[in-house]
């Protein structure tokens, strides 16, 4: 066991490395430097900067140094956790981050919380119905809701809510209200995965024989699926939300910017504008770790659920 | 980079659907009248797509209108002529060499800390301009603007001597933009962070009180202000209580809040709404950015731009009156030189720019380019080839214009979409030979960032074009007005004359209103005041 955790927290590490070092040179791979950028944003305006004061300033962001160097020192500040200063700001990119990170936090939270629920509610009605017709529409929903794009969803509700009814917030983050619109619009798109894998694999568990036998001992359909075909299907999902979890600062991008929430997506994508390299480095670090370390507790707690994954040998199988 | 393209294409997506959702429900409000007398009191919600990340109005101007809501300036333009006009300094005497400049300054002129507002600030703020990149590692717009200051002297509390190292026929332009707004002494001490997240303190008619970043900015009004810019239309306190700047980075989730009234003031909002609210009353402030119009310029290191008779060609081969027809909206003034009307010196070069493809036909036949078969012209061998890169997404349909006139008089144009950071490091060399660029400034010198020979933008040289060079270098040390007026309109001929540069459009910015929301003005340099703004009841 002891063997297993160490080999899988190996591969989180390097999740986290790959994904810092690849950033980085695509970062600097970038024609300009954020300094030129600024100095150029500066001329165009009419004015000019002198050699002198143009030299100071790309030495004091280090541009001037060779690549590699400009890399083992960033990446040296990084295992002593500075994550430098930003380049737009003069503040710390810890601070940057310590202020969008609580209203992503609760972005998020909401958003599974939705996506759970409505994606299990989906599943659950779908395979229980008695009419055909109404399984097949309940079973349309997720690929619908999946194949509508994030920001329709969330100028529809926009619409609905803040325009028209005038009962919740069009934009901002304050107090639970605001958060309601966006957390809906993102937690819709994860129930559609919830709904559709487990939709799924309850359907093909009632057509396992242990049902049949179920069946036979008289128990109603929402019974069976409840307490003895839920348990079984509903593991796939624990991966499912995994990576879910991991992918969702993407999806803030979208939501914070549609409903103009200082998170950290609205944060990378203003970095990623104005070239605010350490920024932009932090959020990937971020998302990086979140999505190793969900997937790592994610490999850790299943086989802890599913008995069937135990068995020495079966024990590396991821189930997707 | 790809969250930028995802960006836009959420941007284009919400354009579309929030446009039919409201095309689908019932009409908007009926526009209101305005009140008789100024309203006092009430908090303006601005939007704005982003919020700017430093509030010091001497580091940044970018998106800055809330830090330029707190400082004033020793002079003015004013807003019909142009010309320099007193603020807080009540005058000033200019040494016959143009390299000092004597100015006295208006009494009873506190911060909105308490400090008294003296000779020694206006000193301490130029000092701090001029070695702040070396204080601080960060560039500051103010230290770009101050390349010709040597130093200045406290003669007493009210008189201060600014000293030249060359004479600067716009130096008092310069200081009349609120880049270089007065700062308290005590703010200059703070760290570039503090600087930028808390703003600084001045004497404007607001003070910033809270700065939510990315959410939102809120300034609130002085109490006591009495000495505002002589293009005020009163004298007293701002009307407002206070004004917050929202982030609301969708332009139609812009509009929206505007006509659902949660929001009073967008600042450049999409073109293809401004029908929409103006049918509902909503009043749209228009600025013609003054300067250097948009512009192509040629690349003057390589063929077949070298050509005399290309560029001769070029200039009336352009149908600018197609393209703002074509292109840009009713707001739209035509361009008429390679400056725009409002910089003083501006002559108006209309008939030397009018389209005429016949004789741009007859230049081309002439030289020896001859018209082939695939309808592209070649000389010697060498086809009429042109790389033509451009950046600034509002202009593309004019750039497509351009393509489709030069076509017809058998130009072989390829349009290359970049990015302004690859200009800037594309520098002069590079595979281009025309190139787009054009930024607001309301002085000749704005010739400089575009046209002279250490502009990052174009291809000029002392030796490509040394005629140009020398009169832009004459222009910017003739401290007699006239004079330089001549030499102004002397450089408009040559650059229309030579093709040196190619006028395309006059930039327009946007400020679109609630109907209850009166006096939201553009000022000179482009951005918003809102000291005589009103706000009445809805």
């Amino acid at each position: 066991m002891v063997r297993y955790v160490a080999g899988r927290l190996g591969h989180a590490l390097i999740v986290v490395w790959a994904a810092y070092t690849v950033s980085f040179l695509l970062l600097y791979a970038l024609p300009a430097d954020p300094v030129s950028t600024m100095l150029s944003a500066g001329a165009v305006d009419g004015s000019t900067v002198s050699d002198a004061d143009r030299a100071a300033i790309v030495a004091r962001f280090g541009f001037d140094q060779p690549l590699i160097v400009q890399y083992l020192r960033m990446l040296g500040h990084l295992l002593t956790g500075d994550l430098g200063t930003s380049i737009q700001t003069g503040s710390t990119v810890t601070t940057a981050i310590g202020a969008a990170l609580p209203s992503t936090l609760q972005l998020a939270a909401l958003a599974i919380v939705i996506g759970a629920l409505v994606g299990i509610l989906v599943a659950f009605t779908a395979n229980v119905v008695r009419s055909s017709v109404l399984r097949d529409v309940i079973f349309s929903v997720p690929p619908f809701l999946s194949a509508i794009p994030n920001f329709l969803i969330g100028l529809l509700l926009m619409w609905v809510f803040a325009f028209q009814l005038g009962v919740l917030p069009f934009r901002g983050s304050d107090g639970f209200e605001a958060l309601i619109l966006p957390g809906l619009t993102l937690g819709l798109s994860l129930s559609a995965r919830v709904g559709q894998v487990l939709g799924r694999d309850i359907q093909r568990e009632l057509r396992t024989p242990y049902v049949d036998v179920l069946k036979v001992k008289s128990l109603s359909r929402p019974k069976i699926v409840m307490t003895h075909v839920f348990k079984n299907a509903g593991l796939p999902v624990l991966s499912v939300v995994g990576v879910m979890i991991g992918g969702l600062i993407a999806g803030t991008v979208i939501t914070e910017t549609i409903f103009a929430r200082p998170g950290i997506g609205r944060l990378l994508q203003l970095s990623v504008e104005t070239q605010d390299f350490p920024v932009v480095q932090a959020i990937v670090v971020l998302s990086a770790t979140t999505y190793a370390v969900v997937n790592l507790a994610a490999d850790l707690v299943i086989p802890v659920v599913d008995p069937r994954l135990r068995r020495p040998g079966r024990a590396r199988t991821k189930v997707e | 980079m790809r969250t930028r393209s995802l960006s836009r294409a959420v941007a284009a997506g919400t354009a579309v659907v929030l446009a039919t959702l409201a095309a689908c429900s019932s009409g908007g409000g009926a526009p209101s009248g305005d009140p008789a007398a100024p309203t006092r009191g009430g908090t303006l919600v601005v939007a704005k797509n982003t919020l700017p990340t430093c509030l010091d109005p001497s580091i940044s101007v970018t998106g800055n209108d809330p830090g330029r809501q707190t400082v004033d300036t020793l002079v003015d333009q004013d807003q019909k002529t142009g010309e320099i006009v007193p603020w807080l300094a009540t005058k000033w005497t200019e040494s016959p060499d143009g390299l000092t400049y004597t100015f006295t300054l208006r009494d009873g002129v506190t911060f909105s800390n308490g400090e008294p507002f003296t000779a020694a600030a206006v000193k301490a703020g130029m000092d701090d301009a001029v070695g702040f990149a070396k204080k601080y590692g960060q560039p500051s717009s103010a230290g770009n603007f101050l390349t010709a200051y040597a130093s200045s002297s406290v003669i007493d509390d009210r008189t201060v001597q600014i000293t030249l190292k060359k004479p600067s026929a716009s130096f008092l332009q310069l200081l009349s933009d609120r880049t270089m707004g007065i700062i308290a002494p005590s703010s200059l001490g703070g760290s570039y962070a503090d600087r930028c997240s808390k703003g600084v303190i001045g004497t404007g008619p607001f003070t910033i009180t809270e700065n939510v970043k990315n959410d939102h900015i809120t300034v609130v009004r002085r109490p006591g202000y009495a000495w505002p810019s002589p293009n005020s239309t009163h004298g007293d306190e701002a009307y407002l209580d206070a004004i917050r700047f929202v982030e609301i980075p969708e332009a139609s989730v812009q509009t929206q809040g505007l006509l659902s009234k949660n929001v009073d003031v967008i600042v450049d909002p999409a073109a293809a709404d401004i029908p929409q609210l103006e049918a509902t009353g909503v009043k749209i402030n228009t600025n013609n950015s003054e300067g250097v119009p948009s512009s192509i310029f040629p690349n003057l290191t390589r063929a077949p731009m070298t050509d005399p008779a290309v560029r001769d060609a070029l200039q009336i081969g352009i149908d600018r009156e197609e393209i703002l027809a074509g292109a840009f909206n009713k707001f739209t003034p035509q361009v008429t030189s390679a400056l725009t009307p409002g910089v003083p010196g501006y002559v108006d070069l209309s008939s030397k720019l009018k389209y005429d493809p016949d004789r741009a036909a007859r230049i081309l036949d002439d030289a020896g380019w001859v018209m082939g078969a695939d309808g592209v012209r070649a000389k010697d061998g060498q086809r009429l080839k042109v790389i033509y890169e451009w950046y600034f997404a509002p202009v593309q349909s004019a750039v497509l214009l351009v393509q489709a006139q030069l076509k017809k008089l058998g130009f072989d144009i390829e349009l290359k979409r970049v990015t302004l950071d690859q200009i800037a490091a594309e520098g002069k060399g590079g595979d281009w030979d025309l190139r787009m660029t054009g930024r607001p400034r309301p002085d000749a010198d704005a010739f400089f960032a575009h046209y002279g020979a250490a502009s990052l933008f174009t291809s000029f040289t002392a030796d490509n074009s040394a005629d140009l060079q020398a009169l832009l270098t004459k222009q910017t040390s003739e401290t007699d007005v006239a004079a330089r007026k001549a030499t102004i309109g002397q450089i408009q001929n040559l650059i229309v004359d030579d093709g040196y540069g190619f006028p395309l459009n006059v930039t327009v910015r946007y400020g679109a209103s609630a109907p209850n929301v009166s006096g939201v003005k553009f000022i000179y340099s482009g951005y918003l005041s809102f000291y005589d703004t009103t706000k009445s009841a809805k």
